[in-house]
């Protein structure tokens, strides 16, 4: 899975954080000029993504259907935890690659247990054609949002519909889809943990504001380069 | 438990276990005390010093509670551990007894009394206090070593003379633990200054001892200590030309 | 488990929506449960289709940053804590969207046989049928609008989802 960019919501709906992890690709006959192809989406862009995703949390709990208001069925809100998301397994790192500590990051991963989701009407992942937006909310409000370029298995096969096509031949990855979601928030529950050390405690960041930390930058950029 | 027990304890070295203060708590305070004091100065200057007034009054009391520390002999602090450990057994075992029969309570009621008769005073145990340090050199090995383990579990980073200048020395931590999530890089003046509580703290444990000094905070990054932080501790003049009368002839 | 079918079309008005509400009851009556054209959903179908409208748009704008070639990046599902959208366009822009839980993840290919084999079987070549389902040309604020009616189209959408509804 591969994250190509992060970006943090804060509770009015306003970018507080936005980071891409595409690396600027060089153009091999003329390797002075980083190619410009991919050209990123400008700052107004990016608000207006942020909002329409905040004011979509509103709309999501509106629409729940009826036959999930009737019968209050048991959803189950915790999510498992996948060991060494984003941090180096230390069954396979050697011991001298492995980080040091910092912060509340004492041992060798954040955390250990399955924890709750806060998220429970609101957006919590979205498809398209080209990529997959994971968001993980916080119980404060805060949204964490994971873009990855990962997308979903297209159903193949479509000569072959018949009735009960589509109730038996995707049945299969749907462990996997979930899995996907359980990592994005495994992921981006740690890029929480890293926010509540490197922007809650440092003294000179405002509440609400964007946050222009280089050590916040750099616990991201180590936790999305551990993913890979 | 005595009153003298509980006053005693926290003069014990690590005395029942050893005391520790959550970190993100510890942090999450110091930053909103640096936010409370950056708002009411007008200047970084005054920042800086208000800062320092803070360590200053915290120095005065690491320095009187760690050389009491030092002076309790080691069998003491022995002693006390295993007491630490019987009583909190004891102490269970009471709980527990205390509602299903009498007799057992009594019997455990008399050995805590023993204990409390053999450890009820611990001022009567120590028979000399360690004498203050009297050579610059001692006492930043005190702060380099004891006063660091203390406040953050290990002892700092380094420990130098400044070439040519009879007056520095300098107090090196690479990884510094109040101010590990301020990013240096930013604002490296804003950073610098967020560690004159630590530099308080320095000279108030230096002046109360007699040694008058000026303690600033520089940031010196590397590599892989992004966070490092230089302590730069200047003596006053007075202080380098008492050592030399009292020890260059030794 | 499917809760919900809807069919959008490219003025943005609800043209068919069917809402199952007790699909475990031991009515096997395919009529038996849920709606069929409500009134009281107009407001959910309003909310629905303006979420993947904003959410499309949005996506439409993220697509050109990621990638160089210029295909379309149309939203395929839509996840939230309790259920989940799963949606289709059309070449014509009409959107069919199924509403359901996690159990499966793709019903792209039970879209794409709902408009294939049912909606063009019995709508797009049914000649009694509108050609628009908007009273008139200009109409987009869902008023005004015809909805699909027609007993067949019903009778074997519903004999398809059947099996899946539990």
């Amino acid at each position: 899975m591969g994250i190509e960019a992060i970006l943090i919501i804060n509770k009015s709906g306003g970018l507080i954080y936005h980071r891409s992890f595409t690396s600027p690709q060089v153009d091999p006959s003329n390797p002075t000029i980083t190619s410009t192809t991919k050209h990123t989406l400008n700052s107004n862009d990016l608000l207006i993504l942020a909002s329409t995703l905040h004011s979509v949390f509103a709309i999501s709990s509106q629409i729940t259907p009826k036959a999930l208001q009737l019968s209050q069925s048991n959803i189950n809100y915790t999510i498992p935890y996948h060991p060494y998301v984003g941090v180096a397994n230390p069954q396979t790192t050697p011991k001298n690659n492995m980080p040091t500590k910092y912060g509340s990051f004492k041992g060798d991963d954040y955390f250990k247990e399955p924890f709750h989701n806060w998220n429970k009407s609101g957006l919590k992942q979205l498809s398209t054609d080209q990529f997959t937006m994971y968001i993980y909310q916080t119980m404060t409000g805060l949204k964490f949002v994971a873009i990855s370029s990962s997308v979903l298995p297209s159903g193949t096969g479509s000569g072959e519909n018949n009735n009960n096509a589509g109730a038996n031949t995707v049945n299969i990855n749907g462990s996997q889809y979930n899995m996907g979601s359980q990592i994005a928030d495994n992921l981006l529950r740690k890029v929480y943990c890293v926010y509540s050390d490197y922007v809650m405690k440092d003294p000179f960041y405002s509440l609400e504001m964007p946050i222009k930390s280089d050590l916040f930058d750099d616990r991201v950029k180590s936790l999305i380069d551990h993913l890979l | 438990m005595p009153a003298s027990r509980i006053y005693d304890h926290s003069l014990l070295p690590h005395g029942k276990t050893q005391q520790e203060v959550s970190l993100s708590v510890m942090t999450l305070l110091y930053q909103e005390m640096i936010q409370r004091l950056y708002k009411q100065s007008d200047s970084i200057e005054h920042f800086q010093s208000k800062l320092n007034d803070v360590g200053y009054r915290l120095g005065v009391n690491v320095l009187e509670l760690l050389n009491y520390r030092a002076s309790v002999p080691v069998s003491i602090i022995s002693k006390a551990k295993d007491l630490g450990n019987t009583m909190s057994n004891s102490n269970t075992v009471i709980t527990n007894n205390s509602t299903s029969n009498a007799p057992t309570t009594s019997s455990n009621a008399s050995t805590l009394s023993n204990f409390i008769d053999e450890f009820n005073s611990l001022g009567k145990d120590i028979p000399r206090m360690k004498r203050r340090d009297l050579q610059i050199i001692d006492i930043l090995q005190f702060i380099h070593g004891t006063v660091w383990s203390y406040l953050f579990g290990h002892v700092s980073s380094d420990l130098v003379k400044a070439q040519g200048n009879e007056t520095e020395y300098r107090i090196i931590d690479n990884e510094p633990q109040w101010t590990q999530f301020i990013s240096g890089a930013r604002n490296q003046l804003h950073y610098e200054s967020c560690n004159y509580m630590l530099c308080g703290v320095i000279q108030g444990f230096l002046k109360e001892s007699g040694f008058p000094c000026d303690v600033s905070a520089h940031w010196q990054p590397s590599d892989e200590q992004p966070q490092r932080i230089v302590f730069l501790i200047q003596f006053h003049q007075q202080v380098v030309a008492r050592e030399q009368l009292r020890y260059s002839r030794a | 488990m499917i809760y919900s079918f809807w069919i959008f079309d490219r003025h943005c008005n609800c043209i068919f929506e069917r809402e199952w509400t007790l699909a475990n009851s031991n009515n096997t009556n395919a009529m038996g449960n849920g709606t069929i054209n409500s009134k009281q959903n107009d407001e959910v179908g309003k909310l629905l289709y303006g979420m993947i409208f904003s959410l499309n748009s949005v996506t439409q704008k993220l697509s050109s940053s990621l990638s160089e070639n210029q295909i379309n990046n149309n939203i395929r599902s839509i996840s939230t804590g309790k259920f989940r959208i799963h949606t289709m366009q059309t070449a014509t822009g009409l959107w069919f969207i199924l509403v359901t839980d996690f159990k499966q993840q793709n019903y792209s290919q039970v879209l794409q046989y709902i408009y294939s084999h049912i909606y063009v079987k019995y709508v797009v070549h049914n000649l009694l049928s509108p050609y628009d389902f908007a009273l008139n040309p200009k109409e987009q604020r869902g008023q005004g609008i015809k909805r699909i009616n027609n007993r067949h189209f019903i009778n074997s959408l519903e004999a398809f989802l059947q099996p899946m509804l539990t």
